[in-house]
């Protein structure tokens, strides 16, 4: 039923935004918490952002001259680590689900909106706790925070890194439960499970994945702050207590961590891929079982991360667990690739970075591959390689996934458009910016340069001096976002309800929703990936009815209308016919 | 395009609805249950590798406690059983529609849990007064004390948070939030409690009885 | 319903397809195998057996790693380039819905050289038990320095020998035996890729054994530095190169500048030098080499210039006879870090090994200095103690046979040591009411007795009570060190009562 807000025949505004306001107090709207969850985030993540960008002029002479002393740089890295984890990537892509599940799933909310709210209000006073250390010594012993260094040689900060922690993690497992309800109960009517769009199941293997494995950090940490704090001795070794004892409790959560922060970027990158070369995406299944494979296997590679301190026994088995993860995400690899193949593909901003993904996602995997081999890795552990490595899945893989979902579902969230011409500065300038921080580290690190040192060798200085450089051009593209952002939000141009002509649910709605995300029911298309067939442009063209024509990216390649619309006359016979 | 007629509305009281909710909250309840069964096992899993690499210390422990300290514990886990008992003796109730008889057995409940907290404490001093202590300089039995109140202390929280949630559910049925149509604010708080119970005899057993 | 299904084309596999197919798969193998190529460029120096078949292994997975990515991103360029939205085009696309490198490298050897390294923050100590017997043996009785010896089980007798250089040589199969002080360290030498970490609580192992590397590169680096060395020399008298790149022998390259002209001097050097290319497995101690050398001298007046032991002199200062790497810890261990390296130094032949570390340290033990002064300076300069980890202290002082001991600390945790001597008779004396001896021996071994403003307790405890202790330091050597700090000023004189401090010592009891 069409009401005022759709109006027929050209857009004329966007559909009604929610008041700033609305977005600074609680609110147990899940779009509203959804873009909560995604501006604080990104507000840490130019903090932490901030941090490397001081690590990286440190490092551009030998000495430490920028730092006054080891410590305070120990606690640059140690910040950046962590807030990059916890409150930059994980939130970010719960702030992506927020948003997205509920619309693509054509339901109203999340299963339990006041819970989400909970879940989300936990995070700004963590992040605000992990920087209060400033205040009493800061934490310093890495994000990783090894005992003894962790439990006696360090400042009053690392109790308070440890609380925060315990925050964030429990926000996490809260707000995982919340999607796996949802997800299991809360699909339309003709949407199994095998119909839901990829990124769902990618949502649904990652919150998996918190449920199972955030408690164990829970109990580290707890055993971390009673040793801190209560004279426990869990983890000192003079009295009955055993490193090892963290190692293994720490890295069995933090190995199936990083697929938390990378599964949703597959998933994002399943959605992108296919609309943006409007075709459907290649071995469906094959991605949505191998995002379940990754979130099981993921539990068995952990003390990949701990071969020098392992028994020799026992990294045989570790290093093969490890290879056989990589099965799984180069099933997804390749089932990209075959989406795009054949394709019509378009080189908005969201395919660049999806693309730009694929790209460094593959580097990030070879390298983890190295690492897995015993033999290497007791080399490279510990080096700049590995920073390169994980730097390579991070931000080649789930940052780039960030930027391109921001493109992609910005028309969704706003009512506008990015501009283009501003994303694709952005694209340029962080994949280059990217490639040239990050690809020499391999080198110094296997040329012999440690990790988390503020003084080096000098002859690794000329590769630190690229590295520095390009870490500051890097650090700039960031900044050609958030002003996109800004003006987008007030000029860009107006995107109505699927600019993108996407088939998924979320696109089926204004832009943005409305209170409740549907007017009446939502009709879910048989296919969400089903491009290119006569339905589909079908069910597009009844959706345009519906509720008006969208903003078209690609009006200047389209041939344009006759100037009049008199009748053509017949043509002419020609000779020799 | 396919018309579908029913309006699906969270917001009205309809049976559809409510059985839906029940079932995600339900659910919602077990995931919580399964992550908090992780959290314990690091601590139970630390209190088994200390019990299996110093059994002599263990020993001294249970002679040091003699046959008064294990009363105690044991009554203690009769309590927790039993409590769990009338906790679904009240669901039951409340089932049958007799929402007066439910709030009789859930006080129950509530009770039992808060005698064994109150035992538990007393049990902690008896301990104290052996040098059984949390901090590793203190404890005359070299580490055994932490190993010990990690996992018993965890569980001791979640007998009181249980407790106070106890109550609240009390204090929603005399409100009459409750009926034979709506009890899922009662189950989901069953599965907690069995959840707490089970926990203390997985502790009992393992600390007590090995 | 479900949507994975791909549309399969009629019929059977096309002849084109196959072409294709195999066009992709020759071209990933080969782009694979030269990526491998790239491997020697990438990693350092090849120092150690173990090395090789690391390198092969990574090669190997260099060129998986290299095929994989070869295809990866030929699809992705080829599917963007030939797949991408043409002008006009508005459709969608077709609906198509659609795997002895493992050696064991840690077997123990049947000899082997067991070095004890201790990690302690920041700072590498490697002891080395020095069997001794016979002649050596004799040489401790007779001169009444049995003292300094310590017995094994059974029954023989062991020098303990410390030092912050890790001295090994070619072929020598070395067991390194890791613990640490404090926290979670990690031995790493990159060149010779082996990595351990050093767990508190237990004691973990390495193994390793140096091969020979590129003479021509290393002989061809020292001579520059050498070169640069001299120049500044004798251009500026400027003799803090020479210092740096021969230490102690540096008073023997300056007496051989100073008794040769120019030309002559440097035309030895070349002698010896290119003696070296050509025979680059002889040992510079040799009479072969001598004698080639010899005959690469330019002129019969030089060669009478010349006699052989000079000539022998020349060959051991300017043929350098080891090789030098960086010791890293990988593992954040606080605030030095990054501070926290030390060197290995692998000497070509076993025999330079003994000669250039072993014999020195049997000399200090049976022969040492009587001037407690000297001593300090060859006790600190010799590295038995991991100061270097943390203080600062630049001294190249001579003794009265005119040896140099360098000291090169440039520590960052501690206080500076340079003009500790004015200090401790001065504003520490009438801070701890002591006496400057009395000051620096007790800060020795109970550091936390007085600190620094501004520096935290984070200095090692020394003790003489239990010699097998990693921080064991006996009395005659904290003595020593004292007498040689008490000279730390400008102009050299001692600001300490010598008897004083014996007295103190002898009534010390350490509350460690």
């Amino acid at each position: 039923m069409a009401t005022a807000a759709y109006p027929l025949g050209g857009i004329v505004a966007p559909a009604k935004r929610p008041a700033l306001s609305e977005y600074l107090r609680w609110s147990i709207d899940h779009k509203i918490i959804g873009v909560q969850y995604m501006v604080t985030s990104f507000i840490f993540f130019l903090i932490a952002g901030g941090m490397a960008m001081l690590i990286r002029w440190e490092l551009l002479t030998p000495a430490t001259d920028l730092m006054a002393n080891g410590s305070s740089y120990n606690t640059l890295f140690t910040l950046h680590g962590t807030m990059m984890i916890f409150t930059w990537i994980v939130p970010m892509f719960a702030g992506f689900g927020n948003y997205l599940i509920p619309l693509m799933l054509g339901a109203k909310d999340m299963a339990f909106p006041w819970l989400n709210a909970f879940a989300f209000w936990l995070i700004p006073p963590s992040g605000l706790l992990l920087l209060a250390g400033y205040f009493v010594g800061p934490a310093e012993a890495g994000w990783t925070s090894y005992p003894p260094l962790s439990t006696l040689f360090s400042p009053d900060g690392q109790t308070l890194w440890a609380l925060s922690i315990h925050l964030l993690g429990l926000s996490s497992i809260l707000g995982a439960i919340n999607f796996i309800v949802t997800i299991k109960n809360m699909r339309p009517p003709g949407m199994g499970w095998f119909q839901m769009p990829l990124f769902v199941w990618a949502t649904f293997a990652t919150s998996i994945i918190v449920v199972l494995a955030t408690p164990f950090l829970a109990g580290a940490l707890t055993l971390l702050i009673l040793d801190r704090v209560a004279g426990t001795t869990f983890f000192n070794a003079a009295m009955g207590g055993d490193v090892l004892l963290w190692q293994n409790v720490f890295w069995f959560y933090s190995h199936p961590a990083v697929y938390i922060m990378v599964l949703p970027g597959f998933g994002i990158l399943s959605e992108l891929l296919s609309i943006h070369s409007r075709k459907p995406i290649f071995g469906y299944r094959m991605i949505a079982l191998s995002s379940l494979a990754i979130a099981l296997v993921g539990f068995t590679v952990w003390a990949h991360h701990m071969f020098t301190s392992l028994q020799p026994e026992l990294r045989i088995p570790f290093m093969i667990t490890s290879f056989i993860i990589a099965v799984p995400t180069g099933i997804k690899i390749f089932s990209w690739l075959g989406t795009i193949y054949g394709g019509k593909i378009r080189l908005n901003s969201a395919m660049l970075f999806g693309l730009g993904f694929l790209s460094l996602f593959v580097i990030g995997g070879i390298s983890g591959m190295m690492l897995g081999s015993v033999p290497v890795d007791i080399h490279m552990h510990d080096t700049y390689f590995v920073v390169s490595h994980f730097h390579f899945v991070l931000f080649g893989g789930s940052v780039f996934a960030i930027y391109g979902g921001i493109y992609h579902w910005f028309p969704k969230i706003t009512g506008r458009m990015l501009d283009e011409r501003l994303g694709k500065i952005h694209f340029v300038l962080t994949y280059f910016g990217f490639l040239f921080t990050f690809f020499p580290m391999h080198i110094l690190g296997m040329q012999g340069m440690p990790r988390r040192v503020a003084e080096y060798d000098p002859r690794f200085q000329d590769l630190n001096v690229l590295v520095g450089l390009s870490a500051f051009v890097l650090g700039i593209s960031t900044f050609v976002l958030v002003y996109n952002a800004i003006i987008s939000v007030y000029r860009g141009k107006v995107a109505g309800a699927n600019p993108w002509r996407a088939l998924t649910l979320e696109w089926q709605t204004s832009s943005p929703p409305p209170a409740y995300n549907f007017v009446g029911d939502p009709i879910p298309f048989e296919d969400p990936y089903g491009y290119g067939t006569e339905a589909a442009q079908a069910y597009l063209a009844a959706m345009e009815a519906r509720f008006g024509p969208s903003y078209d990216p690609e009006a200047r390649n389209k041939p344009k209308p006759p100037a009049s619309i008199s009748p053509t006359p017949a043509p002419e016979p020609s000779v020799g016919d | 395009m396919s018309e579908l007629t029913v309006q699906h509305d969270a917001h009205t009281h309809d049976l559809e609805a409510i059985s839906r909710m029940s079932e995600n909250y339900k659910f919602a309840m077990w995931l919580f249950i399964a992550s908090e069964t992780i959290i314990f096992s690091v601590f139970i899993a630390a209190y088994a590798v200390f019990r299996f690499q110093n059994k002599e210390i263990v020993h001294a422990v249970h002679e040091a406690l003699g046959f008064g300290g294990t009363l105690i514990v044991t009554f203690n886990t009769f309590l927790l059983l039993t409590s769990s008992w009338a906790m679904v003796m009240g669901l039951r109730s409340i089932q049958l529609d007799n929402v007066k008889g439910g709030i009789r057995w859930l006080s129950l409940t509530a009770l039992l849990g808060v005698i064994f907290v109150i035992l538990q404490y007393y049990e902690y001093t008896q301990l104290a007064a052996k040098s059984i202590t949390l901090g590793f300089e203190t404890d005359a039995y070299e580490g055994f004390g932490m190993h010990f109140y990690a996992p018993t202390a965890f569980h001791g929280f979640h007998v009181i948070v249980g407790v106070l949630w106890c109550l609240d559910v009390i204090r929603r049925a005399r409100k009459g939030q409750y009926s034979k149509d709506n009890v899922i604010g009662v189950e989901v708080f069953g599965l907690y409690w069995h959840f707490v119970d089970v926990v203390w005899i997985l502790l009992f057993t393992l600390i007590y009885l090995v | 319903m479900d949507y994975g299904h791909s549309n399969k084309p009629a019929g059977g596999v096309s002849g084109t397809l196959i072409a294709t197919v195999g066009i992709v798969a020759v071209v990933l193998v080969i782009g694979g195998f030269l990526i491998a190529q790239f491997t020697p460029v990438i990693f350092p120096t090849q120092a150690s057996a173990e090395s090789l078949q690391i390198d092969q292994l990574f090669a190997v997975l260099l060129g998986i790693g290299g095929a994989i990515f070869l295809l990866v991103e030929g699809a992705l360029l080829y599917s963007i380039i030939r797949f991408r939205v043409r002008a006009g085009e508005t459709g969608d696309g077709p609906t198509v819905h659609g795997f002895s490198v493992w050696q064991d490298i840690r077997a123990p050897k049947d000899s082997e050289m067991v070095v004890n390294a201790t990690g302690a923050r920041f700072a590498w100590t490697f002891n080395y038990d020095v069997p001794i017997t016979g002649d050596t043996l004799t040489a401790f009785q007779e001169n009444d320095r049995m003292s300094a010896l310590k017995q094994t089980d059974d029954g023989g007798y062991i020098l303990p020998v410390t030092s912050n250089i890790l001295y090994t040589y070619v072929g020598d199969s070395v067991r390194m035996v890791l613990n640490t002080q404090d926290v979670i360290h990690a031995f790493w030498v990159p060149e010779m890729r082996i990595k351990q970490d050093l767990l508190p609580g237990r004691q973990t192992e390495a193994r390793f054994t140096p091969i020979a590397v590129d003479d021509v590169a290393r002989q061809r680096t020292f001579a520059s530095r050498v070169d640069n060395a001299l120049n500044a020399y004798r251009t500026n008298n400027d003799t803090r190169g020479l210092n740096d790149v021969f230490g102690r022998r540096a008073v023997d390259v300056i007496t051989l500048s100073n008794t040769y002209d120019q030309t002559t001097f440097d035309a030895v050097v070349k002698a010896v030098r290119d003696t070296r290319a050509q025979y680059p497995s002889i040992e510079p101690y040799t009479s072969q080499f001598v004698e080639a050398a010899r005959n690469a001298l330019p002129n019969d007046e030089i060669r009478a210039m010349i006699d052989d032991p000079t000539l022998k002199l020349f060959a051991e200062t300017f043929i350098i006879n080891y090789s030098q790497y960086r010791v890293v810890c990988t593992e954040l261990c606080g605030s030095g870090h990054g501070a926290m390296y030390a060197f290995i130094r692998v000497y070509d032949t076993e025999d330079s090994f003994l000669r250039s570390f072993i014999d020195p340290a049997l000399d200090r033990a049976i022969n040492p200095p009587d001037n407690p002064v000297v001593r300090g300076a060859q006790i600190l300069s010799s590295g038995a103690y991991p100061c270097a980890g943390c203080h600062v202290l630049r001294e190249s002082p001579t003794d009265e046979m005119g040896n140099i001991y360098t000291i090169e600390w440039a520590g960052v945790t501690g206080p500076s040591l340079e003009g500790i001597a004015d200090r401790a008779s001065g504003v520490r004396a009438s801070a701890t009411g002591e006496t400057a001896e009395e000051y620096l021996f007790h800060s020795l071994y109970v550091p936390s007795a007085y600190l620094v403003p501004g520096f935290g307790n984070l200095m090692n405890n020394f003790q003489f009570g239990d010699p097998t202790a990693p921080n064991y330091m006996p009395i005659e050597d904290a003595k020593a060190i004292v007498a040689y700090l008490c000279t730390i000023n400008d102009t050299g004189e001692s600001v300490c009562d010598l008897d004083n401090l014996n007295v103190y010592a002898e009534n010390f009891t350490d509350d460690n």
